[in-house]
């Protein structure tokens, strides 16, 4: 199967750099909602958590397009458009924010969590939670339990080794309780 | 690693866009991607986008996006512009304005695309609040008041940068904030009273934060505000208070009054920091004078107000007693 997707994923990526439509459209809609709860638990709003994903796939399109690269693992290029979307997009909010207004992201991530009305309470804090880990933790955390990558999915996507990855996992397991717990 | 933990995991995986929005995504992508394939005419853009087969299944708002882009259809350009949540023309309209922030040029042209679309936002709310049934009204209030929050949150962020043109922003949310306000105070017993505090709220506080930039700039000596213009911005923000005191009872207008004197002498001997303050302070006290269904110095929060926008709101009052009870 996973060879089977290989092949598949190449196929695709050869069809969007000939500029085929109908391909960006199958990428779009195996991967739109996988990116979209990526991007969810590291930004303040909904809105910005959709703006972005449609910014990643933007960006996939231009650079299959126009790029000479090969790319080798389309799944894992799409995370990390996203997650430099993502690191963009807090550099410019930095510039702009006093320290003291750091709170607001937090009050805005609150935002994102009440409007979640029919998510029970429980849940609500789990977002929480998630949306405050570290970075490495926050990846993680949402490629192995939420997307359920497998552990050598996930380490070809983040570019380390598997029992890098294993062991970042127990850590942020580790840390995810202790919010839970505090709170 | 406990087995709830897990399951709980798991379920975070029902956190997804709705299908509306992934249609509307998927869609705007797609209008994207064709416009970047071919670069040369825009009718012929037009031509091979609308004749390609994906598109010839129906008639998506896609495609009047592109009309309103390219072949600026006169009907399509002013159904868009008129409509209001539900319509198929407002996720363009939505688009559109989007689109506009991001390619404008500096930010002192962002905030004022922000501040016209706060306009629209209320427009449209004053559209549905007028023509609507109390059933039809309340997701689109909830719909279009998330969108004015939004756009004041930017002018908010805007405002909050130090730079080049905080000055030229703060003044231009200062005189747009007084439009807004007029338009609540003209629809002040139309609207409900969830929906007025939620707005009052907002705009009070950007009109705040414009002020206090102003102060800022005028203490750090910036030549672009004498202490005239400050002081005629904070008086206009003085007398603006008046519609409101106007509607007070009798022995409350005292009290406001009284308040209101105290600002001026404090405008009189150049405290402008503290006429800042003083406006603040004295908004909040107006909003909890002008909510009475609401406990004596609580004021509902937005994200309180966000939830009771989702419940009934056709008998407000009743809502908001209820919620406050709770």
């Amino acid at each position: 199967m996973k060879a089977f997707k290989k092949i598949r994923d190449s196929l695709i990526l050869e069809r969007i750099k000939k500029g085929d439509a109908n391909a960006f459209s199958e990428v779009y809609d195996e991967y739109s909602q996988k990116i979209y709860r990526y991007i969810y638990f590291k930004v303040p709003s909904e809105q910005i958590a959709e703006d972005l994903t449609g910014s990643t796939f933007l960006k996939f399109w231009e650079y299959i397009g126009k790029s000479e690269k090969q790319v080798d693992n389309l799944q894992a290029f799409l995370y990390s458009i996203a997650h430099n979307l993502i690191v963009d997009y807090y550099r410019q909010r930095k510039e702009s924010l006093e320290i003291d207004q750091a709170k607001q992201i937090v009050d805005e991530i609150s935002d994102k969590i009440v409007n979640r009305i029919e998510i029970d309470q429980e849940i609500n804090k789990l977002i929480e939670a998630v949306s405050n880990l570290s970075d490495d933790y926050n990846d993680i955390i949402t490629l192995y339990y939420i997307e359920q990558y497998s552990v050598k999915e996930i380490s070809k996507m983040i570019g380390k080794t598997e029992n890098n990855i294993r062991v970042t996992l127990h850590r942020a397991i580790k840390a995810l309780k202790k919010i839970t717990e505090d709170e | 690693m406990s087995k709830d933990l897990k399951n709980n995991l798991a379920k975070l995986r029902e956190i997804k866009m709705t299908s509306e929005q992934i249609t509307n995504q998927k869609d705007f992508l797609m209008s994207q991607i064709q416009s970047h394939k071919v670069s040369n005419s825009s009718w012929s853009t037009l031509v091979s986008f609308i004749s390609h087969p994906y598109m010839m299944k129906s008639f998506s708002y896609v495609a009047a996006v592109f009309v309103l882009l390219i072949a600026g259809s006169a009907y399509t350009m002013s159904a868009a512009s008129k409509s209001i949540p539900g319509n198929i023309f407002y996720p363009v309209k939505i688009s559109f304005e989007r689109m506009q922030v991001s390619l404008a040029a500096d930010e002192a042209t962002k905030t004022k695309k922000q501040i016209e679309f706060a306009d629209r936002r209320l427009a449209e709310l004053v559209d549905i609040n007028d023509n609507l049934s109390p059933v039809e009204k309340q997701e689109k209030v909830a719909q279009v008041v998330k969108y004015f929050n939004s756009s004041l949150k930017e002018v908010k962020t805007s405002l909050a940068k130090d730079g080049d043109t905080a000055l030229d922003v703060a003044k231009l949310v200062n005189e747009k904030t007084q439009d807004f306000e007029n338009v609540l105070v003209g629809h002040y017993e139309d609207m409900p009273i969830t929906v007025r505090s939620v707005i009052e709220k907002e705009v009070s506080a950007i009109k705040y934060q414009s002020l206090e930039v102003m102060v800022a700039k005028y203490n750090q000596h910036d030549q672009d505000i004498s202490k005239e213009m400050l002081v005629e911005q904070l008086e206009e923000r003085i007398i603006s208070f008046g519609e409101y005191i106007s509607q007070l009872e009798e022995g409350v207008q005292a009290e406001a009054l009284e308040k209101l004197s105290a600002m001026q002498e404090l405008l009189d001997a150049d405290e402008f920091v503290a006429v800042v303050e003083f406006i603040n302070n004295f908004a909040v006290y107006l909003e909890e004078i002008n909510n009475p269904v609401l406990e004596e110095g609580q004021v509902l929060g937005i994200s309180e107000i966000s939830d009771e926008l989702e419940i009934d709101i056709s008998s407000s009052t009743e809502t908001s007693t209820s919620v406050v009870e709770e």
